[in-house]
């Protein structure tokens, strides 16, 4: 995912601070990082509420605990290349989309993980890559318009791909991405069996609905033209939607068969303070601190434990890991292999 | 005699004039010349010399689709300025001062808002329950909504929208420049009106709209976020792609190689269109010494 998903939802986190103050955040009985002699890091993310989010979770707890002044930037994988290849490093740890990150991964411009530091058996599998740990998981989801799908909403991909029981406008996101993952799970492909892609029998399926779909590139526009009823239904993230429903707005979505995507942890390669950023990563990877994460904005974080100590409410809003529910995560790897194949081919397939 | 001293002072006037543009030459070569330069030597591969990028470009049709597509909007949305923009110069140019006023204010302040707020503004009018279609349906002139939106109609609307200034001012600069005397020395040897605008009046302006259409039609080929916004899949443009390969893919060498034709096209579009109307008599008439 990348950071213009997050730039319209000031409302949601500010909903999640309030929420987020009423657990007391003291950070009793934590060991301390070891950060050596390091002052200061420097952190890229993607800003918005998600920006927050890490902030009260990761930032502010890690720099009590530790001392370290931590200093934002903004994140762009564009300029993570542009960097790494100049040597003129800025940043000395990076928040990704995680697809950007395993194709950077691949293009030998991350450090890779130690994960003697990083607790990796605590965390979802699959999380836990060699160049990259992921951040943060939400849910790619079947959403609707209440307004106007009115009798039985769709309960899964099939249902969204099924255009005589569903008539109208499908809000679909215009990405290979993520879209294809979502017409063989509509199609009856088992999860498990999802990766590597069956291409063809992709785009048969997506077939079915291109004269019907509406295509979106950014998460503002996939909930505004639910909103406004550009579309009747719609592939969603669930942190877009999840502050206009609690609002009463005429939206709803399930969380069935979500595609779990999710943003990265990865460090630029020949960052010198690449220790400390081991230990803030292995710090973000701490349930307590994910668990302070979930309550500021409805996405997971990757360690198995982190859920457990949320009332029943709160976790309805997260996405479910594949372990508990009927979701499936993205196969990163196989995109940093077949973007460039595939989005051709996805970028044909919109033009014909 | 004469002539020879007159050769020389101009070769010395010249020569002054090359040095006074010296700084603007040196600002540009490197801050434009340079960048560009090094996005193309980019397209040549990641490491060493390849054409891979290019041969890519060859071998998958979507490209070649998308630089059709992008060329037949821009001439397009070039035409379309032409004609709105044209009149509302003329008007601009012939009215009083207040009007004129009021109208160089009505072509300016669109101007100044940011592009994207303009575009998402289409939006809120073009689409299904959207203002037009709202308005129309209460008047009861329609029964259900106009499809306005994600087609080349709603694109060329909004390209339109952006561009239209870029042709106003410059044809409204030339045409304020027309002596009016040479259209009354028209009428005094029986010319009517359509006649002096024909003969006298258009040709005169032809500069203004030479500089205008090249203006327009060079800024919609590189146009990305108008489309992205308004269009459908089928009225991709080719900076949307070149986006697509910067931010996302990173794939920096086929970037770059898109733009290096694209370039590459604008500037032989160029050519061409100096050889069919001779683009430095049209540009700059009868003013060059």
């Amino acid at each position: 995912m990348n950071r213009r998903r997050f730039l319209e939802v000031g409302l949601m986190g500010s909903m999640g601070l309030l929420a987020a103050t009423a657990v007391p955040t003291l950070a009793l009985a934590q060991t301390a990082p070891n950060v050596g002699s390091v002052q200061q890091l420097v952190i890229a993310q993607g800003g918005g509420a998600l920006g927050d989010a890490y902030r009260k979770a990761y930032f502010d707890p890690f720099s009590q605990l530790t001392g370290v002044k931590i200093v934002e930037a903004d994140s762009d994988a564009a300029k993570l290349k542009a960097m790494v290849e100049s040597g003129n490093l800025e940043w000395d740890l990076a928040q990704l989309d995680a697809g950007d990150a395993a194709s950077v991964g691949k293009q030998n411009l991350l450090e890779p993980l130690d994960y003697s530091v990083i607790p990796k058996e605590q965390l979802i599998t699959d999380t836990a890559q060699e160049h990259y740990v992921i951040a943060d998981v939400a849910g790619l989801t079947v959403a609707w318009n209440t307004g106007s799908v009115t009798g039985a909403p769709p309960s899964s991909w099939s249902d969204f791909f099924d255009v005589n029981a569903f008539p109208g406008r499908r809000g679909m996101l215009k990405t290979a991405g993520q879209t294809l993952e979502v017409a063989l799970l509509a199609d009856g492909v088992d999860r498990a069996a999802l990766y590597p892609l069956d291409v063809d029998r992709a785009f048969s399926v997506l077939d079915r609905v291109k004269s019907s779909a509406v295509w979106w590139d950014s998460g503002a526009q996939s909930i505004q033209l639910l909103l406004d009823g550009e579309t009747d239904l719609s592939m969603m993230w669930n942190g877009r939607i999840q502050q206009p429903k609690d609002d009463g707005k005429p939206v709803d979505f399930t969380f069935n068969q979500s595609l779990l995507v999710a943003d990265a942890w990865a460090i630029p390669r020949g960052v010198k303070q690449k220790d400390a950023a081991m230990q803030f990563i292995a710090f973000a990877m701490r349930a307590q601190q994910e668990a302070i994460f979930s309550q500021a904005i409805p996405y997971i974080g990757p360690n198995t434990s982190s859920t457990n100590s949320l009332d029943d409410t709160l976790k309805a809003k997260l996405p479910p890991s594949p372990q508990v529910g009927t979701t499936v995560l993205q196969n990163f790897g196989y995109w940093a292999d077949n973007s460039t194949a595939l989005t051709d081919r996805f970028n044909q397939w919109l033009l014909t | 005699m004469a002539v020879d001293l007159n050769v020389s002072a101009e070769r010395a006037a010249n020569r002054r004039l090359f040095l006074l543009s010296v700084p603007l030459l040196v600002t540009f070569a490197a801050l434009f010349m340079y960048p560009v330069a090094r996005v193309l030597w980019r397209s040549l591969g990641d490491n060493g010399l390849s054409l891979i990028a290019y041969q890519q470009i060859i071998n998958t049709p979507v490209y070649q689709a998308v630089m059709l597509t992008t060329l037949r909007t821009a001439m397009l949305v070039t035409i379309i300025c032409l004609l709105l923009g044209y009149p509302l110069a003329y008007v601009m140019s012939q009215a009083g001062r207040a009007l004129r006023l009021v109208l160089l204010v009505l072509v300016l302040v669109p101007f100044w808002v940011s592009l994207l707020i303009r575009s998402y503004a289409w939006m809120v009018l073009l689409q299904r329950n959207g203002m037009i279609n709202d308005t129309l349906r209460q008047l009861g002139l329609i029964a259900s909504p106009l499809d306005m939106m994600r087609n080349p109609f709603s694109v060329a609307i909004g390209m339109t929208h952006a561009l239209l200034p870029y042709i106003v001012l410059p044809l409204f600069a030339v045409m304020l420049g027309i002596d009016r005397r040479l259209l009354q020395a028209a009428a005094s040897l029986g010319a009517g009106p359509v006649a002096q605008f024909w003969r006298i009046f258009l040709p005169l302006s032809l500069p203004g709209v030479v500089a205008g259409c090249l203006l327009v039609f060079i800024l919609a080929l590189g146009f990305f976020i108008t489309p992205s916004l308004l269009g459908g899949p089928r009225d991709t443009m080719i900076a949307m792609l070149v986006a697509q390969e910067t931010s996302r893919l990173l794939n920096w060498p086929l970037a770059s190689a898109l733009s290096a034709v694209l370039l590459t096209v604008a500037l032989g579009l160029y050519v061409l269109a100096d050889r069919l109307v001779g683009m430095d008599q049209a540009l700059w008439g009868g003013r060059r010494t």
